[in-house]
């Protein structure tokens, strides 16, 4: 939101700079919706949903600070590390993204659907549940592709589809607002100091994680349309499932947080790929960057790299000072809220939660109705809680549902002329289809046979 | 041991599961190679009828998952009124007003001295208005208070 209402000032402005503007304030924000997920429990981007989980969990521990360092430490990394890869690997992601239609989006979107099942925290049904009911919830507004209204019920603000920051704030926000006044006699939160030194070694102890997420968030930021929103999952849910202490998972993994903001981070550099040499965007900030760009006269393309090559080390230098910038200010003023917040009395803290879901609602898009929204999803939310139902696999269905599974696969079937072979006969889908293959073969069938478990299981009983 | 409570949940799901599809089915399904509105829907709502199925079917066996107590209603349910009321009086009362009730209930709930109760709804409506509204440009409601703010 904050790079479409900028985007006006940038009008006046010389292109190159309107877009380093545009990208630094793309990646702050990126970055910043990991600050209220982790101490508030209010993930301020779709994108820091994972962050929450793992984030909250760790300040109610007391350990906020260690949270917001490892938070920005990783980010930083992360950023870094897609700004390396988006040097050495333009040219050849950039053929790869040409090759990306619909079939391949689809295949995207179904691997998220196995990541909400792997999400269920240890019930794979309740978990399957929530992720179809995510799914249905999505299907709400107008068709995208034949513009007919679903289960609008002729309401003109469900028109629009269910927005997906208030549903968040629902589904996070209140719901630990209404937990929290279900036990009153509840201390305030302890607080261990930490400094970035120590969340930079932290930071060293999963380094290895790091690089392979940022690969991955990487990888996604080139794919066109998918966006940091479904590659924080991605990268929450390698990290789980590489984990040597699964267990920690929903309770405050370091692990997880690492696994979720790197992927995010290096999502963003990601998305430049398309957007400077194919003129494609890959999510919503670059679309706007696009339309700036087309504005002042510019049409990115192939040709477009090929004749101003010093946009793309602009835009990398650009993004690194971001980084380092928001290092200082994410260290500094991310430690101040949190004191200020693991000071204020619980009680204070419940009131100022409920005031600022109410108001980050609202501000969205400055509509009453998505209160209504964000408290709706709230009540689900507890009610959800209540079942021992996990909230993160609906999140996912509602990033994955109408705006990616269903358009994707009736535009794939509208380009084959309505045959699904080429669901299966691409390059590129095979690749996918192998990759998901691979991943839900080491997930769930190998640790069941690999050699040693049997052992590992007579020591137990023994 | 059969759960009456997950029973319930499960035929809740059923029933949306059900009502999903039918509302599908009206919005035409076409067929799988030219699919229409309805067809996504459609598939999400028979899924949705299978695994509930699948639900009721281990509730009625006994093997049901976790499930958490609920706490305190009375508490939550106070809150929950007050922002049903909150929304439905925003826009006429405004945003300093309005904000100010919701943050006492909450206080009020969480069983807060009255002397600490009033400063904290009082600092923390001024200022959440003055940075939302004056500092960041969002306008929020003036409501009654219109000739003052």
């Amino acid at each position: 939101m904050t790079v479409a209402l900028l985007a006006v000032f940038t009008f006046t402005m010389d292109p190159l700079w309107s877009i380093i503007l545009l990208s630094a304030v793309q990646l702050g924000g990126t970055y910043g919706g990991s600050i209220s997920a982790t101490v508030l429990n209010i993930p301020g981007t779709p994108a820091s949903a994972p962050t929450a989980i793992e984030g909250y969990q760790l300040t109610k521990k007391g350990e906020a600070e260690v949270a917001l360092g490892i938070n920005v430490f990783t980010s930083f990394m992360g950023n870094n590390m897609g700004l390396v890869l988006l040097l050495l690997t333009m040219p050849l992601f950039v053929k790869l993204s040409m090759m990306f239609g619909p079939w391949e989006m689809f295949w995207f979107g179904t691997f998220g659907v196995f990541i909400a099942a792997n999400l269920s925290e240890g019930d794979t049904l309740m978990g399957m549940i929530a992720a179809t009911v995510g799914l249905i919830i999505s299907c709400i507004g107008i068709d995208p592709i034949d513009g007919s209204p679903r289960f609008t019920f002729g309401s003109t603000y469900l028109s629009a589809g269910i927005p997906l920051i208030p549903a968040m704030i629902g589904l996070f926000g209140f719901t630990e607002v209404f937990d929290g006044l279900t036990d009153i006699k509840v201390n305030n939160f302890p607080l261990k100091k930490t400094s970035l030194l120590g969340a930079a070694r932290l930071w060293w102890k999963y380094r290895w994680l790091s690089v392979r997420v940022s690969i991955l968030g990487y990888i996604i930021g080139v794919a066109p349309g998918i966006g940091a929103s479904v590659s924080s999952w991605v990268g929450y849910d390698h990290a789980r499932t590489t984990s040597k202490e699964p267990e920690k998972f929903g309770h405050g993994s370091i692990e997880g947080l690492i696994g979720s903001e790197t992927c995010n981070m290096a999502n963003v550099p990601g998305a430049y790929a398309p957007v400077l040499s194919l003129g494609v965007p890959g999510d919503a900030p670059t679309a706007i960057m696009l339309g700036i760009l087309m504005l002042h006269g510019i049409r990115p393309g192939p040709m477009f790299m090929v004749t101003n090559p010093e946009w793309l080390y602009q835009i990398v230098v650009a993004l690194f000072i971001s980084g380092i910038l928001f290092v200082i200010i994410g260290t500094y003023a991310g430690k101040g809220l949190v004191r200020l917040f693991v000071s204020t009395p619980r009680t204070a803290m419940s009131a100022i939660v409920a005031v600022l879901c109410a108001l980050g609602s609202y501000a969205t898009n400055i509509n009453l109705m998505d209160v209504y929204t964000a408290f709706f999803f709230g009540v689900l939310g507890v009610v959800m809680k209540g079942l021992g139902m996990p909230v993160s696999p609906m999140v996912l269905g509602l990033i994955l549902g109408a705006d990616l599974l269903d358009v994707e696969f009736r535009r794939a079937l509208l380009a084959g002329k309505g045959s699904i072979a080429p669901f299966f006969t691409r390059g590129v889908s095979i690749a996918l289809i192998v990759f998901i293959a691979a991943v839900l073969f080491f997930q769930h069938v190998y640790p069941k046979i690999k050699p040693g478990r049997k052992k590992d299981r007579k020591v137990i009983l023994e | 041991m059969r759960k009456p409570g997950e029973i319930v949940v499960g035929l809740c799901f059923l029933v949306i599961g059900i009502c999903f599809t039918a509302g599908a089915v009206k919005l035409q399904i076409g067929v799988p190679t030219e699919p229409q509105p309805g067809f996504f829907p459609f598939v999400d709502g028979v899924i949705l009828i299978a695994l509930s199925s699948l639900f009721l079917f281990r509730a009625w066996g006994g093997r049901a998952g976790d499930s958490h107590a609920f706490g305190r209603i009375k508490g939550p349910a106070a809150v929950v009124l007050a922002l049903v009321l909150y929304v439905a009086t925003l826009e006429r009362l405004g945003y300093v007003i309005t904000t100010g009730l919701l943050s006492a209930v909450v206080l009020k709930v969480m069983e807060t001295r009255p002397r600490v109760l009033v400063l904290v709804s009082l600092s923390l409506t001024v200022i959440s208005y003055l940075v939302f509204d004056r500092l960041l440009g969002v306008t929020l409601p003036p409501g009654i208070l219109t000739a003052f703010l």
